[in-house]
């Protein structure tokens, strides 16, 4: 997959099944992590990403390239407001996937360092776990049930909560 | 060629794969739940997260009834990060001295502790548990018994202490309360702000307020007996930017001691009495004023065109101004409209002499406002249907229970103007049937307009 025809430098992402992503740089420095490594001139022009899967990836690069085109806040103090809704809205739509992608995207945003994009999936949690009994949540994020309260803990736990409120 | 350090186990769908999210990303969800009922389930989802919900949870409410006694050590061994701690009393014995001693040594990152309704904390107790909290920003009481021994050892013990907040407390201040010597230790140099509410406690506060020379914002509200005197006693190089007085008994001598803080940017004394005198003298040396509210429902025409006038020479940063029964007239709104050319919210409520004479001015002159209210003044259709030709950065348009303006000129306005937000109350005249009149007057009653 390759993305425009402007003469800027390139960067070529590799999935972990190998498809490529040539990108614009300025949409790959988003990425702390391979920010990092350009200016350590420890990247090629090929950057491998063994533990990423193109679905992944490419949703990540949708992101990016989206939050470099848009104006920086601390650039400009009074940009355009309608800028930064557009970017909301962007953003809103772009977390409506599924469980599992969001997980990937966190981890794989994780890995790549973009801030941004780790706040959103978490946000995103947080928000699809809210209101949730701890039964449902283990659904939702399907985890493990090997790390399960024994009752005593839970009764504990309970317990204590009972004394905080909002 | 690069090669990533270490990369994550690929996750396998449908299996576990929430447990491989990294501690600092659960965290960080965890930071986007902010009720205590989403917290509370989150922790019981599993070990991991029991750990790290409790490590992230830097504010607790707890219900601080003596019964709390024996989950102390554990609630506070478990949330081991916690830097606002509120403890709310609800009609029953409280927590005491022993249990917020405990608490405050198990808590040592506190920088903001409330505490309400702990009837049973002493002084006694208050000079052990202050010097746990070393970090202490902000300290609020409310509804609490023990007396100014109890605030001079907080004073002294938490020196960095930036806003303390009274809430109907030293109620019945002791014999040795009475007796002790005022003392404020190094929180003096520290507090910006101090909010008082039903606090009648001069004997402490005056001192307080007159000795802490950072003192950014002042707050009463329903202060009685002499605490409006404390205006008298502010330092002359004070740095007070904000003053707000509710209710408070304050003479025209207190008004005019604010004279004073040459920073002053807010002021709201709008249910203070303030006559000529007193304006005169705030407007003539607080030029920075870029917030005033000023006059009073019941003690109509203290403030007048004199007042004004020197308001409208020297407070020439004025952004808000909110007046109330004062008696302004034509003579005074023009030097205000003229010189204040940053005023972007003005507001007249019971002004008689506010007539479409003094409303042509504002059209006029008033280029930067964007909020305007006239509640009950002597304004007509006419002058409101002038609104349409003026003030071209107007907003938002509240015209509320004026005698002479109905409803109409409202739609009027709303068609020459389609982006001004305009809400005619009309005043009825007609009672046609008592309901009817009760539920227009409830359906519309202005709502407030930020600030």
């Amino acid at each position: 997959m390759s993305t425009s025809s402007s003469s800027s430098k390139k960067i070529v992402l590799k999935s972990a099944d190998n498809e490529t992503f040539e990108i614009d740089e300025i949409v790959a420095l988003e990425s702390q992590a391979i920010k990092n490594m350009i200016e350590d001139e420890c990247a090629d022009n090929v950057i491998p990403l063994g533990n990423i899967d193109s679905k992944t990836l490419s949703k990540i690069i949708e992101y990016c390239k989206k939050h470099a085109e848009s104006p920086k806040k601390d650039d400009n103090a009074d940009i355009d407001e309608k800028a930064v809704e557009d970017l909301k809205s962007f953003d809103a739509e772009f977390a409506k996937v599924d469980m599992p992608l969001i997980q990937d995207i966190l981890m794989a945003a994780n890995f790549l360092n973009i801030d941004n994009l780790i706040g959103l999936m978490c946000r995103t949690i947080a928000d699809r776990i809210k209101g949730k009994t701890p039964e449902e949540i283990r659904k939702i994020l399907n985890i493990n049930k090997n790390d399960l309260l024994s009752p005593e803990q839970e009764a504990k736990a309970r317990e204590e909560n009972s004394w905080a409120f909002d | 060629m690069y090669h990533p350090p270490s990369p994550p186990p690929r996750l396998d769908r449908g299996v576990d794969y929430a447990n491989s999210l990294p501690d600092e990303c659960l965290a960080l969800i965890f930071t986007f739940l902010t009720t205590t009922n989403d917290r509370n389930i989150s922790s019981l989802v599993s070990r991991r997260w029991l750990q790290i919900e409790a490590q992230t949870r830097t504010h607790l409410s707890l219900n601080a009834k003596s019964d709390l006694h024996p989950f102390i050590p554990s609630i506070f061994t478990r949330f081991n990060s916690l830097t606002h701690l509120v403890l709310r009393n609800n009609d029953s014995i409280s927590i005491n001295d022993d249990d917020m001693i405990l608490i405050t040594s198990m808590s040592p990152n506190l920088t903001r502790l409330k505490i309400s309704e702990c009837e049973q904390l002493t002084d006694s107790g208050m000079a052990v548990f202050t010097k746990n909290c070393k970090e202490l920003k902000e300290f609020s009481c409310a509804y609490c018994r023990f007396s100014d021994l109890g605030m001079f050892e907080l004073l002294d013990n938490c020196c960095k202490l930036e806003v303390l907040h009274v809430k109907r407390s030293f109620d019945k201040p002791g014999v040795g309360a009475r007796r002790a010597k005022f003392r404020a230790g190094g929180a003096v140099n520290t507090l910006k702000v101090i909010k008082l509410t039903n606090v009648f406690n001069e004997r402490l506060f005056t001192p307080l307020i007159s000795c802490c020379k950072n003192l950014k914002s002042l707050k009463m509200i329903w202060c009685g007996g002499k605490m409006g005197r404390a205006l008298e006693k502010i330092r002359d190089d004070n740095c007070l930017a904000e003053v707000y007085l509710d209710n408070v008994n304050v003479s025209d001598v207190g008004v005019s001691s604010l004279a004073k803080c040459r920073d002053l940017i807010e002021l709201n004394i709008k249910s203070s009495r303030c006559t000529d005198v007193g304006l005169i003298s705030i407007a003539e040396n607080c030029r920075a004023l870029k917030k005033l509210y000023v006059g009073h429902y019941l003690f109509r025409n203290e403030i007048g065109d004199e007042g004004l006038i020197a308001l409208g020479k020297h407070c020439v940063n004025l952004e808000e101004l909110v007046l109330i029964g004062v008696n302004a007239t034509y003579v005074s709104l023009e030097v205000i409209a003229a010189n204040c050319q940053n005023l972007v919210r003005l507001e007249l409520c019971h002004i008689d002499t506010i007539t479409d004479v003094e409303l042509m001015c504002i059209v006029e002159k008033c280029v930067a406002l964007k909020i305007l209210r006239i509640e009950e003044c002597g304004v007509s259709n006419n002058g409101i249907e002038a609104l349409g030709l003026g003030c071209p950065n107007l907003v938002n348009l509240n015209v509320i229970k004026c005698r002479k303006v109905t409803r109409e000129v409202g739609d009027l306005l709303r068609e020459k103007r389609g982006s001004l937000v305009v809400k005619v109350d009309a005043y009825e005249t007609k009672v046609v049937n008592r309901i009817t009149l009760e539920l227009v007057s409830t359906r519309s009653r202005p709502s407030e307009n930020g600030g």
